[in-house]
């Protein structure tokens, strides 16, 4: 068949208005984030074009009989301002892999395998409201971890509470900080949350994750136009014993103004009592929204690091454009 | 210990409430643990079942055959516009038939435009010959939505052929 005939024998077999059926069971998504900053760290002021966990990913599910999916998702962190992480020595590593993972899901639950945020980092929800700028909280406080080799649980929603258990691989490594190598499922991350309507809380923690153990609450709460959300977070570091018991907790507040515009501002603090050392973090923003899925934002961020009496201090201002796909 | 203890408590006493499943952009589903809303609730995506030629039972439940391909979907060849639909499905019961028979259990999206002016009932119209021309055992709707056109908008619906 001449391929020009094609198109209209396609159109003859099929009505024009059915589309997407077969074997395609993927969606690509994905955002682009990037930042115009200038960033004062006390001695010198530099401007910078930066990407900020801009990524493209691809998720899909495939039913294995009624109710029952194979699911799976890989993430791709991409470098807009210059393809380049800094992460390796060659800088070619235009991906940088993100969550990666194959399971499946149903009335039971979901298990996944493979590489994820953990349950912890994942509980804050959306309390964050910088997270991947300046002001992102794992600039300040642990268990923002993605971890490799691990195996996840969550449970369905039930009457809006929902539980998730990562157990990580340890593969050889001293994850325990014991010294000696663990061959098991030794680090352990888990959630507790309850969200329904307006209100979110949850309690999480790490178990010999990145040689932390901690604890984090979360709460989130929305009425109207004005969301706020709060946490507490006590953590211990298993490999270094100078530093222990720190403890902090975070408050975030935003408004929409009406208009497309957002206003929003968060505060966080944590401090080691034993070695006198307190970091704080700072930012303030207003977005505009230009359609659904884009947005432009200007932001400021101040993150402090004091220890011993001395003070380490950025400051960072930045104007940025966000686009999800 | 005692925080947990406190915490459960908390969520417990706050009431046993319905949940809904809020549906947000796919990439900020992305970074939540509600993987089954992000892959199933609120996902757009036709379901492709999985192909049980090999293995035609899972889990103790019967698995559906489906065609691969999307112009291998078993429509009744006279069928080229939901103008003909309704007609050809009287004209030719067998043909209909085997389509059923066919479509069993396998979902489709399909669409059709309307305008603010001229109301979302053409569309509906149209919408539903088609689901009757391929599923014409019946069917079950799983989800409608609507996108913006050129020139007005574009009524979706998904739905999922009755099972034989």
């Amino acid at each position: 068949m001449k391929k020009a005939l094609l198109p209209l024998a396609i159109a003859a077999v099929m009505p024009m208005s059915a589309f997407a059926v077969g074997p395609i069971d993927g969606q690509i998504y994905g955002k682009i984030s990037v930042t115009l900053d200038s960033v004062d760290d006390g001695t010198d002021s530099v401007t910078e074009v930066n990407s900020n966990a801009s990524r493209i990913g691809v998720k899909g599910k495939t039913e294995l009989s009624k109710g029952l999916y194979a699911i799976y998702k890989a993430e791709f962190e991409i470098y807009v301002d210059d393809g380049d992480s800094g992460k390796t020595a060659d800088g070619h590593d235009e991906f940088e892999q993100r969550n990666i993972y194959v399971g499946l899901t149903g009335s039971a639950g979901t298990v996944i395998v493979g590489k994820h945020d953990t349950p912890a980092k994942l509980s804050q929800k959306k309390i964050d409201l910088f997270g991947d700028l300046s002001g992102d909280i794992k600039h300040t406080f642990e268990g923002e971890n993605r971890v490799s080799n691990m195996v996840m649980y969550t449970t369905p929603k039930m009457s809006g509470f929902s539980a998730s258990l990562m157990a990580v691989a340890s593969e050889g490594d001293d994850v325990d900080q014991d010294g000696n190598d663990d061959d098991g499922l030794d680090g352990l991350s888990y959630a507790l949350s309850y969200s329904v309507d307006n209100v979110y809380v949850a309690l999480s923690g790490d178990q010999d994750i990145d040689n932390q153990d901690l604890m984090r609450l979360v709460a989130q709460y929305s009425m109207g136009d004005l969301q706020v959300g709060a946490m507490y977070q006590t953590s211990e570091d298993n490999a270094d014993s100078t530093a222990k018991d720190e403890d902090g907790y975070f408050l975030s507040a935003k408004y929409k103004l009406g208009n497309g515009f957002t206003v929003k501002g968060q505060y966080g603090e944590i401090e080691d009592s034993q070695n006198q050392k307190e970091e704080e973090t700072f930012s303030l923003g207003l977005d505009y929204k230009l359609a659904k899925k884009t947005k432009i934002f200007a932001y400021y961020t101040e993150n402090t690091d004091t220890a011993s009496g001395t003070e380490a201090e950025e400051e960072v201002f930045g104007v940025g454009m966000e686009h999800k796909f | 210990m005692k925080h947990l203890l406190i915490a459960t408590v908390c969520l417990f006493a706050s009431g046993l409430l319905n949940a809904e499943t809020n549906c947000e952009d796919a990439v900020d589903m992305a970074d939540s643990l509600d993987f089954h809303a992000m892959h199933v609730e609120c996902s757009k995506d036709p379901v492709t079942l999985y192909d049980p030629e090999s293995k035609s039972n899972f889990f103790g439940k019967t698995g559906k055959v489906v065609t691969a391909y999307a112009d291998q979907v078993k429509t009744p060849a006279a069928l080229t516009s939901t103008a003909k639909a309704a007609t050809a499905m009287s004209a030719d019961a067998a043909s209909v038939a085997e389509v059923a028979q066919s479509n069993a259990g396998v979902t489709f999206n399909i669409r059709e435009p309307f305008t603010l002016t001229g109301g979302p009932q053409s569309a509906l119209n149209g919408l539903y010959v088609q689901m009757a021309q391929y599923c014409s055992a019946g069917w079950s709707k799983k989800k409608e939505w609507v996108v913006a056109a050129e020139t007005g908008y574009l009524l979706h619906y998904q739905f999922t052929c009755a099972e034989q």
